[in-house]
């Protein structure tokens, strides 16, 4: 389990994003609120979008904690972005602990990055992989969950170069559930998986709240919409603004213990962000693992019917 | 279930006539949902959610 942060709206410092907040990431990553371990020691990474330079996004991946490295701290005082993706991580039990393994995972315009652990992955994986098309398979580096999840949606989404909207991002994202779901339900396992996941293209943002068995607590995740990220005398809070200075913030934990600017995404729900940053959640499609097989035979049936 | 139309106190879903999934009693006033995720999140938070869904119906 591990704490991430997206951000999406006017240009931002990157320093202000992840050190200047009551409840920063840096803070979550020795401190956090929301889980039994405060740790995420295990590494991090950020990545971030230039559109003047091109539509692919830049990525810095270290093993050190967050907390202690001085090369972040320098680097996000002269970094300013529209699009944040930053993880802190704690590795799985059995996960390597390695910058390979480190989110975000980048992929094309894509970002990716996920809180949680997809139940028996040892046992799917070798399932999971022969899914896959070669350069997808190639593409792996690492031997995370986490990553491997990612090339299941590269795989569903298609063509990476070609622009998708907001909702086939959301939706690829819940079909890519789908697929980790019937795949763990082959195995027998009843433990459930988490998956907190947020996948960007720089444009939208498409992130879920997810745990196989609705009765179960999934880990945490809350979003912040409407507001502008402003800083004074180095503190930076959400505060009301004019149309064109929102921004929102999805988050492992709130920034700040105002609650009255956070909501919690509902458990097993989608939270969409498009490009002019309006916000929809809607409840997935998958809401537990036993429903996986007969929602997959379900948009076969669809596809074929559309084809013909 | 035999439900009116009404908002997710959780997830803040519009729930027309019939769709709620599940329910339940909270001090007195009931609540309904569009899943049981819903319900299981309002019963870990209840303050929070009946504090809020109170609020916008204000």
């Amino acid at each position: 389990m591990c704490r991430f942060l997206c951000y999406i709206g006017p240009e931002i410092l990157l320093s202000d994003l992840l050190y200047s907040s009551e409840n920063s990431l840096i803070l979550q990553s020795y401190k956090s609120k929301e889980r039994k371990e405060p740790l995420n020691g295990d590494g991090f990474g950020v990545g971030w979008y230039t559109p003047e330079i091109g539509p692919t996004p830049c990525v810095f991946r270290s093993l050190t904690p967050a907390w202690n490295n001085q090369n972040l701290q320098r680097l996000s005082e002269h970094v300013t972005s529209s699009c944040f993706f930053a993880h802190v991580r704690a590795a799985s039990p059995g996960m390597r602990v390695g910058e390979d393994n480190c989110h975000p995972f980048q992929c094309g315009p894509y970002l990716w990055m996920h809180n949680g652990t997809i139940e028996g992955f040892w046992q799917i994986r070798r399932r999971l992989r022969a899914s896959l098309p070669d350069h997808l398979y190639n593409s792996i580096e690492g031997t995370t969950d986490s990553e491997h999840a990612f090339a299941v949606f590269l795989n569903l989404i298609g063509d990476i170069d070609r622009k998708h909207s907001t909702s086939e991002l959301g939706q690829t994202l819940v079909k890519t559930v789908a697929h980790l779901e019937a795949w763990t339900a082959e195995t027998k396992s009843t433990a459930p998986s988490y998956y907190n996941f947020a996948v960007t293209d720089g444009h939208s943002v498409a992130a879920i709240r997810y745990v196989s068995d609705p009765k179960v607590e999934p880990a945490s995740l809350h979003y912040a919409a409407g507001r502008k990220y402003e800083c004074a005398n180095g503190v930076c809070q959400l505060v009301d603004c004019d149309a064109g200075e929102q921004s929102v913030v999805i988050a492992s934990e709130r920034l700040s213990e105002d609650n009255s600017h956070w909501t919690r995404v509902a458990p097993n729900h989608l939270l969409t962000v498009s490009k002019d940053l309006d916000v929809n959640v809607e409840l997935m499609a998958i809401e537990r693992r036993d429903s996986a097989f007969d929602l997959l035979a379900e948009w076969r049936q669809d596809s074929r019917a559309m084809s013909n | 279930m035999n439900s009116k139309p009404t908002t997710d106190p959780v997830c803040g879903m519009k729930l027309g006539e019939g769709a709620a999934k599940d329910f339940l009693l909270y001090e007195g006033r009931e609540y309904y949902f569009c899943s049981v995720g819903c319900r299981a999140e309002f019963e870990r938070h209840p303050e929070d959610y009946a504090e809020r869904a109170q609020s916008k119906t204000e």
